[in-house]
């Protein structure tokens, strides 16, 4: 077995145990569906919903990608522009500041209105400002927080402020960037859930989510929400594989191994 | 003449009004080509600071300093010397070879040049073979190998170093002397040496600069003349001892303090 | 004075019986304290429950009532069914779904005899029957507030499901997306949202929206109404010694504050903006007003159970899957809102409101 098996045996037995321990106790205490459903209902419900699931499950990741992909432009625009210009940084860093301030409840039916409530785009928009802050800061932070004795060694080449962008500046951030990409993606399906709370389409996962819990039929609802899960961790999973190309030193560096 | 380094009456000053700092005051220097000069002295001395000075990392508050016979800046312009800290300050995404490679690439060197170029160096630094590995794979004097074959890429005449070896075990330090001279005998490069440790001054140097307290001044230049090459057995000669005590009593009259030892005029 | 003194004495203690006799039929002792879940914020669509407080009918009948406000993102059922409340008031086929969730709820006063959904359009857009939803964009609420809409779409022969056959847009709770265009209907209840549209200003006219500018459908007239707001308790504590008897005193004074907020309506409403509502006079008359039609006439007395309405509501709740199955029987009682309506009546109340009938109220701007 290879080593890469043997580590996830751990975290996969404590899951089914969870899972385990999960549906003895709800049947023996003979807890109420309403409060807490048993793993095998929620995986029945899961199947027996496999279809809608998909196609609302499409249609929020569809809303969570868009904005990720809005938001994650502008953070990295905005976070160039403050790191190579000191000017850029004062007329923008009070901006950014005040779009991570502002909840999403007044947020997404303001979107709603400019967008139209029933275009994905006014979803993508919340996530995009959702998604914006955390990208922006840590870029700026790779970006800025560089070792001083790289720039004095860049300084005695004598070269360009762009070369030093490009030869330190951009590598040094990239792992901050990943870092704050990997945050990002999480929060913009989270984000997309929640805009859709405030109207719009019918066939999207937070419709979904709501219509069954006021129904009271939580299954659904825990299977919807499983699906949600898996999607984020997806979407996690595959920048995680983007991060292994793009940055091969960085992973192995962390872990210790020899090439 | 042929110095490539010439430093005339400067002075180096930090900070204004209650935080004003004299670093350096009245700095004369002239170093030949080719020559091995080692400045030393005691803490908060500047001789960092005047390396830097060479450098165009720091400008000087009044003085002149020529390198090569150009001004400092021009010189660091030019690529005129190569510098290594004492931190190695490798690119961790960087392999060994592209790290050697950075000063020439920023050049504008082809690919094909710079990588026979750099794979010299390393050969140069006995690395061959480490091409492809990342720093975090060596160990720190093989770093510090790295760094100086990345320093003398671009053929650079003089090579500044500041405690290179500084953060290295006693064992590796006399292991990378013997190196570095062997380098330095190979490049005809002038070298400009800071160091805390005298022993390191006496066997590495055809001269060494000894500076008094804060603020800096030369208080003596010393010849050492110890027959070349140096080797381990260099460190058993009695007149090598008797180089590192005139080079102690030097810094201990730069200090301010008395003399131990009586020493043959 | 002997003759003074026994006078004296006789006055006061008529005067000590009147006090102790009069107003409480309670054992002089402690009030009961109960809580009522309301379904939504306050406002007249509880009106009757408002007024029984402030004009002391539980008091009277020994009953401390706590009434807790409702809103979006409270479900009365779980509340309930939580013991964090007594009583609740929710729409049938919502306390239904939770009992089959596993809540053990009974329905015991039906207060509303008829649903209050309607779907409403702009008259431009000729919708003036189901089948007009065909291709447009039909917005609901949502949160289970669907199925009546569902329901006379699929008899029409409209899936709802199938973006081809129609555009369901989930709306908030305000008629903003149909006055700007964005549905075609809306979603709304006659003795609310309806009534925010007619007191908003037409930009084309500079007066009021008329309701000859609107059309509505009315889920009542197209066959799919589903029963809505009743009372229900946990049939658990309802089994309690004791409970069945506070359970039909809380009945008798609700009905009778509903009966006094039909014959005095004005009163009503000014209870109803003193109870704390955020929304105007205006709105509050107007919503009493309907609402009042939605109770009155009961023909079998108020709150009772209709049982071809309640089929109705199980058969549409079944067939639109908001139900898996038929409920039992057990699900609602009518034996204590008989016994309620009938102690009211005894003392001379009228509990059918045959004669009532719905007034013309003015709009106001804002429902101020």
């Amino acid at each position: 077995m290879t080593a890469r098996l043997r580590d996830a045996i751990p975290p996969v037995a404590v899951f089914l145990a969870v899972l385990g321990l999960w549906e003895l106790t709800v049947r023996a205490f003979g807890i109420s569906q309403f409060l807490l459903p048993r793993p095998t209902a929620i995986a029945i419900a899961l199947s027996e919903h496999a279809d809608e699931l998909a196609t609302v499950g499409r249609n929020t990741l569809v809303e969570a990608v868009g904005g990720f992909a809005i938001g994650g432009s502008a953070a990295l625009v905005v976070a160039f522009a403050t790191a190579r210009w000191v000017a850029a940084s004062r007329v923008l860093l009070p901006f950014a500041i005040a779009a991570n301030s502002v909840p999403i409840i007044a947020f997404a039916p303001i979107m709603n209105n400019w967008f139209g409530i029933l275009n994905p785009l006014s979803k993508m928009m919340v996530v995009a400002v959702l998604v914006f802050f955390p990208i922006m800061i840590n870029t700026l932070r790779g970006l800025t927080l560089v070792d001083p004795a790289s720039l004095e060694l860049m300084r005695s080449y004598a070269t360009s402020e762009l070369d030093v962008f490009r030869a330190v500046r951009v590598p040094n951030a990239l792992p901050y960037i990943f870092t704050a990409v990997k945050v990002s993606a999480t929060l913009s399906l989270i984000g997309a859930i929640v805009a859709e709370y405030f109207g719009g389409a019918q066939s999207v996962l937070g419709q979904f989510i709501i219509t069954e819990a006021a129904l009271f039929r939580f299954a659904n609802a825990w299977a919807a929400i499983v699906v949600a899960s898996a999607i984020s961790i997806a979407f996690f999973l595959i920048i995680l594989g983007v991060e292994r190309v793009a940055l091969p030193w960085h992973a192995s560096a962390r872990a210790g191994r020899e090439a | 003449m042929s110095a490539v380094v010439a430093l005339r009456g400067v002075h180096k000053v930090f900070g204004f009004g209650a935080d004003r700092t004299v670093a350096l005051e009245g700095i004369d220097l002239e170093i030949e080509k080719g020559a091995f000069v080692s400045l030393i002295g005691p803490s908060g001395c500047g001789k960092s600071t005047l390396l830097r000075l060479i450098g165009d990392l720091t400008p000087v508050t009044s003085g002149t300093v020529r390198v090569n016979g150009k001004s400092a800046v021009q010189a660091r312009t030019d690529h005129e010397y190569g510098i290594v800290f004492q931190s190695p300050v490798l690119f961790d995404w960087r392999t060994v070879q592209r790290n050697v490679e950075l000063p020439i690439e920023l050049s504008g060197v082809a690919p094909a040049a710079r990588a026979t170029r750099a794979r010299e160096m390393l050969a140069l630094v006995e690395l061959a073979g480490f091409e492809e590995r990342y720093p975090w794979q060596l160990s720190g004097g093989m770093q510090q190998r790295v760094a100086i074959a990345r320093a003398l890429s671009f053929a650079p005449a003089i090579l500044l170093m500041d405690e290179p070896f500084g953060a290295l075990d006693e064992m590796s330090r006399e292991r990378l002397n013997l190196e570095l001279l062997r380098i330095w005998q190979r490049t005809g490069t002038t070298i400009v040496f800071v160091t805390h440790s005298i022993p390191e001054a006496v066997f590495l140097s055809t001269q060494v600069a000894v500076m008094s307290a804060r603020p800096g001044r030369i208080v003596d230049l010393i010849d050492i003349d110890l027959a070349r090459p140096r080797d381990e057995l260099t460190r058993e000669h009695p007149s090598y001892f008797e180089h590192v005590t005139r080079v102690r009593e030097s810094l201990r009259r730069g200090e301010g303090q008395r003399p131990l030892v009586a020493l043959a005029p | 004075m002997s003759g003074l003194r026994k006078v004296f004495a006789l006055g006061i203690a008529a005067i000590v019986v009147a006090v102790s006799c009069g107003g409480s039929s309670a054992p002089g002792g402690p009030l009961t304290k109960v809580r009522l879940q309301l379904q939504w914020v306050a406002q007249s669509q509880f009106a009757g429950y408002f007024a029984a407080v402030s004009k002391g009918y539980y008091r009277d009948l020994g009953l401390d009532v706590e009434i807790k406000l409702g809103g979006p993102d409270i479900v009365p059922q779980q509340v309930v069914a939580s013991d964090g409340a007594e009583f609740g008031i929710a729409w049938v086929p919502k306390m239904l779904a939770s009992r089959e969730a596993g809540a053990d709820l009974v329905d015991i006063a039906q207060v509303f005899q008829r649903s209050g959904t309607l779907e409403v359009a702009f008259k431009d857009k000729n919708i003036t029957k189901p089948e007009d939803w065909k291709g447009k964009k039909v917005g609901t609420w949502g949160f289970g507030n669907e199925p009546e809409l569902y329901a006379a779409m699929r008899k029409v022969g409209i899936d709802p499901a199938k973006a081809s056959d129609v555009t369901i847009v989930k709306q908030p709770f305000d008629m903003s997306l149909l006055i700007n265009g964005e549905v075609d209907a809306a979603q709304a209840m006659i003795y609310n949202e309806y009534a925010q549209v007619l007191e908003q200003k037409n930009p084309k006219t500079g007066k009021l929206y008329q309701p000859g500018e609107l059309s509505v459908i009315d889920f009542n007239q197209v066959g799919t109404a589903m029963l809505q707001d009743h009372i229900f308790v946990r049939s658990s504590w309802l089994a309690k010694s004791g409970n069945e008897d506070i359970a039909t005193k809380f009945l008798q004074a609700s009905f009778k504050g509903w009966i006094f907020c039909r014959d005095s309506q004005k009163e009503c409403v000014d209870i109803v903006l003193k109870a704390g509502t955020t929304l105007g006079a205006g709105h509050m008359t107007w919503q009493l007003n309907e609402v009042n039609a939605l109770i009155w006439p009961s023909p079998g007395g108020i709150g009772a159970l209709d049982k071809a309405a309640w089929d109705q509501t199980v058969n549409i709740s079944v067939t639109y899957q908001v139900l898996k199955s038929k409920p039992a029987d057990a699900a609602f009682r009518t034996d204590l809102a008989k016994k309620a309506a009938d102690a009211l009546k005894g003392q001379g109340s009228d509990i059918n409101g045959s004669s009532f009938k719905k007034a013309v109220v003015e709009v106001t701007p804002g429902g101020n």
